[in-house]
C-alpha cells in the first residue's frame, strides 16, 4: 500500500467516473473508462451513444428494455488477484443458444472479459500475439497444445454499458474455439480483423465470491472445463506407480529368498486293515514363519476324499489343524459328457514357525456305492512357497482406483466432446 | 532543460529534450524549433479528459533504459481515439508509447529506406489488411488501416501534424509481440516499429492517482 501511495503523484486523485446526460432521454449515465470507451448504452432507454469525443452523440435509439443483468454495471470484484469493474455487458447467441459477456476494466490493466455460459464462467484476456495454426489445424500457445473444438457465427443480441469498439445488436463474427483445459483460445474474424482471446475456466464459487453473483448449477460440461477425474488421476497415478513398484519389489525379494523345497510324504491308504490315523515325518521347516502347501491327489472317479490334518511341532506340541478335501464326478446326459470337481486339493499353511514337525492325517472317503476308495492318496508338502495370491490382491487393490478414475476421465471427455461436431468420440 | 518564451503569448515554455515540437501550456500554440528560433504554427486543442493512469512526467523503464513522458498527442479515427506519449530516454533518444484499449506499445522511428517494398507515391494509402512488408529486415503484416485526425496535444513532441491534416495510420504486426505503425500524410511518410509492453514491466513511477483504484503492486517501484 505504502509503495503504491508513494509512487503516484501527490496531487488529488483524478476522478474515474464521469457523468454525462443521454441525448435521447436526458437521463444521466456514468462513464467508467473515459478515453478508452467509444460507445456506451444509456441504462434508462438503452440508446447507444458515441462517447469517443467530448460531446456525447446518439448512435441508435432503443426502446426495448434489456434483461436485468446478472452482474450490475459498476460492480467491482477481484479476479486472478486484480480488481476489475464491470463496465459493459452483452448477450451473444448462435442459433438460439445464448451466453453473456461482461466487459471488465481496470485503468492500469485495461480490459478483460467475464463470460457466463450455462452455469460456467470464463476469464478472457485478449492476446496481442498473432497466433498461427499448424497445417494439421492444431495450435500451440504458452507451451500448451490446443485442439479445435467448434466454430460458429455468433451474433450480438443486445449490449449495454461501455465498450471500446462500436458494438451493435446484429453484429456477427466468425469464431473458432481451440481447447486445452482449463484454457480455450477463441479466434474471432470480422472483416479484416483477427482477434485472439484466451479464456481461462473459473470455478463458479470464484466468481460468486468476487462479484456476489448467483451462479446456477452446471448441467453440462464446458469446452475447457478441467476434467475433475484427471486432476484426481494426476495425484493418484504417482502414488499407484510407487505402490506397484514397491509390491513388485517385495514380491521379487520374497520369491528370490523363498526355499520352495518339496518334501515327499508318501501315500495315505484307505485299504482295509490300515489304521485311519497315519503319521508322516518328522520333517524340518527351516525358514521362519513360512508359507507352506500341502497337496493331496488321487485318481478319483465319482468319489470324494476328506483328510483331517494336524501339523504337530515335535518339540512344543503346538498343533495347526486343517482340512484338505476334494471330489471328482463325471458322467453324461442329454447335453453330452460332464465332469465336476478336482482330483487334488492344496491347503495353504501360513506363518508356520521354524522347527521339526509331524503331519497326522485321518482320512475319510466314499464312492458312488458309499464304499471307501481303493486308490492311494499321494501327499506332498512344499516348504516356504512364494505367496502369489497376496501379491495379486495387492496389485488389484493398487490398480482398482486408477482404473475407476480412467473410466471417469473418459466419461467426462465424452460428455465434453458431445457438444462439438469435431468429437473424437463421434465414431463410436 | 531550458525555458524559452512562447512567440505567441510570451509565457515561458519548458524544453527538456531536442524534440522539434512543443505545445505552449498557456495558449495551446503549437511551437516548432527552427535552429535558434521558436515559431508558432497555429493552435491545437488540449487533450480531452480521460482516465489514463499515465501523465506528463510519469517515469518508466523499457528494456533496462529509463524514460520520462514529456508530451502526448491524442488521435481519433471514425470510431474512437487513442493516446501516444512522447518518451524521452536518458540518452536523449525519443520514442512513442501508444496507449490504446488498455494496451501499451513502445515504438521508435525507423528510416523510411528500411521499409521494403519501397512505397510508390500514394501506394501506402491503399494498403490493405493482410499485405506483407518488411521493415529493417523483419516481416510485418498489415492489420489495420485507418483515417486519422489529431484530437489534441500537450508537452514536447517528436512530431505533430498541424490541425486539420488528413492522415492514414497503418498498423502492422510482426512476429510475437512486435508491432509497427506507418503514418502517411500528403507530404510525409514515417515508419515506427517496436513491441507491446506490459504495464508491470515498465515499473512506472509518478503515475496519476485514480480515485478508487490502486496500481498493480508489481507495477510500482
Amino acid at each position: 500500500m505504502s509503495a503504491s501511495e508513494s509512487s503516484v503523484a501527490s496531487a488529488a486523485a483524478a476522478r474515474t467516473a464521469k457523468v454525462v446526460s443521454c441525448p435521447a432521454c436526458g437521463a444521466s449515465l456514468t462513464l467508467r473508462a473515459l478515453g478508452q470507451s467509444v460507445m456506451a448504452a444509456c441504462p434508462s432507454c438503452q440508446s447507444q451513444l458515441d462517447v469517443s469525443r467530448a460531446d456525447v452523440r446518439l448512435i441508435q435509439r432503443y426502446r426495448e428494455q434489456v434483461t436485468k443483468l446478472r452482474i450490475p454495471l459498476g460492480t467491482r470484484g477481484v479476479l486472478k488477484g486484480e480488481r476489475f469493474e464491470v463496465i459493459g455487458a452483452m448477450q451473444r447467441s448462435v442459433s438460439g443458444y445464448r451466453w453473456e459477456e461482461y466487459l471488465l476494466f481496470n485503468p492500469y490493466l485495461g480490459f478483460r472479459w467475464l463470460v457466463f455460459d450455462a452455469g460456467h464462467w470464463n476469464f478472457g484476456t485478449m492476446l496481442r500475439e498473432n497466433l498461427s495454426l499448424s497445417p494439421s489445424g492444431t495450435l500451440e500457445y504458452g507451451g500448451r497444445k490446443f485442439t479445435k473444438f467448434q466454430s460458429g457465427k455468433p451474433v450480438v443480441d443486445w449490449a449495454v454499458g461501455e465498450f471500446y469498439w462500436r458494438v451493435t445488436a446484429g453484429d456477427r463474427v466468425n469464431s473458432s474455439d481451440y481447447i486445452a483445459p482449463p484454457f480455450m483460445l477463441s479466434l474471432e474474424k470480422a472483416d479484416d480483423e483477427y482477434t485472439w482471446t484466451q479464456l481461462e475456466y473459473l470455478e463458479p464459487d470464484e466468481v460468486e465470491a468476487a462479484f456476489h453473483v448467483h451462479s446456477p448449477a452446471r448441467d453440462n460440461v464446458a469446452p475447457n472445463q478441467p476434467n475433475p477425474a484427471s486432476r484426481a488421476m494426476s495425484r493418484v497415478v504417482q502414488i499407484a506407480l510407487t505402490a506397484l513398484v514397491l509390491a513388485i519389489g517385495v514380491q521379487v525379494f520374497t520369491a528370490v529368498r523363498a526355499r520352495s523345497s518339496t518334501i515327499s510324504l508318501g501315500n495315505y491308504s484307505f485299504e482295509k486293515g490300515v489304521a485311519p490315523e497315519q503319521v508322516y515325518g518328522p520333517f524340518t521347516f527351516d525358514a521362519p514363519f513360512s508359507l507352506n502347501e500341502l497337496t493331496a491327489s488321487a485318481g478319483l472317479n465319482n468319489s470324494w476324499v476328506e483328510l483331517d490334518c494336524s501339523l504337530v511341532n515335535t518339540v512344543t506340541g503346538e498343533t495347526r489343524e486343517f482340512t484338505n478335501a476334494f471330489s471328482f464326478y463325471q458322467g453324461s446326459d442329454s447335453d453330452g459328457p460332464w465332469s465336476e470337481g478336482d482330483r487334488h486339493d492344496t491347503s495353504l499353511l501360513p506363518t508356520i514357525p521354524a522347527g521339526t514337525y509331524n503331519l497326522v492325517v485321518e482320512g475319510a472317503s466314499g464312492d458312488d456305492h458309499d464304499q471307501r476308495i481303493q486308490q492311494p492318496v499321494s501327499l506332498s508338502l512344499t516348504h516356504d512357497v512364494v505367496p502369489w495370491r497376496n501379491f495379486w490382491l495387492a496389485v488389484l487393490a493398487i490398480v482398482a482406483y486408477p482404473l475407476y478414475l480412467a473410466l471417469r476421465v473418459h466419461a467426462f471427455e465424452r460428455q465434453r466432446w458431445s457438444e462439438s461436431d469435431l468429437s473424437p468420440y463421434s465414431s463410436d | 532543460m531550458a525555458n524559452r518564451p512562447c512567440p505567441a503569448c510570451g509565457a515561458s515554455v519548458q524544453f527538456r529534450s531536442a524534440a522539434p515540437y512543443a505545445v505552449c501550456p498557456y495558449c495551446q500554440s503549437l511551437l516548432v524549433r527552427r535552429d535558434a528560433t521558436l515559431e508558432s504554427i497555429g493552435r491545437v486543442a488540449d487533450v480531452p479528459e480521460d482516465f489514463s493512469p499515465l501523465q506528463l512526467n510519469t517515469a518508466g523503464v523499457f528494456e533496462g533504459r529509463r524514460f520520462t513522458l514529456i508530451g502526448r498527442i491524442r488521435k481519433a479515427w471514425e470510431q474512437g481515439s487513442w493516446s501516444e506519449w512522447c518518451a524521452l530516454f536518458d540518452d536523449q533518444r525519443l520514442g512513442w508509447l501508444a496507449e490504446a484499449q488498455g494496451d501499451l506499445v513502445m515504438t521508435f522511428e525507423r528510416p523510411l529506406e528500411q521499409l521494403t517494398p519501397q512505397p510508390k507515391p500514394g501506394a501506402l494509402a491503399r494498403a490493405k489488411p493482410g499485405n506483407n512488408l518488411t521493415i529493417e529486415g523483419r516481416r510485418f503484416t498489415v492489420t489495420d488501416v485507418k483515417a486519422v485526425v489529431l484530437l489534441g496535444a500537450q508537452g514536447e513532441l517528436i512530431s505533430c501534424p498541424p490541425k486539420g491534416t488528413a492522415m492514414k495510420s497503418i498498423d502492422v504486426r510482426g512476429p510475437g509481440m512486435e508491432f509497427g505503425t506507418i503514418e502517411v500524410t500528403a507530404d510525409e511518410t514515417s515508419v515506427f516499429t517496436g513491441r507491446f509492453v506490459e504495464f508491470a514491466e515498465c515499473r512506472f513511477s509518478g503515475l496519476r492517482a485514480l480515485e478508487g483504484w490502486t496500481p498493480p503492486v508489481a507495477a510500482v517501484r
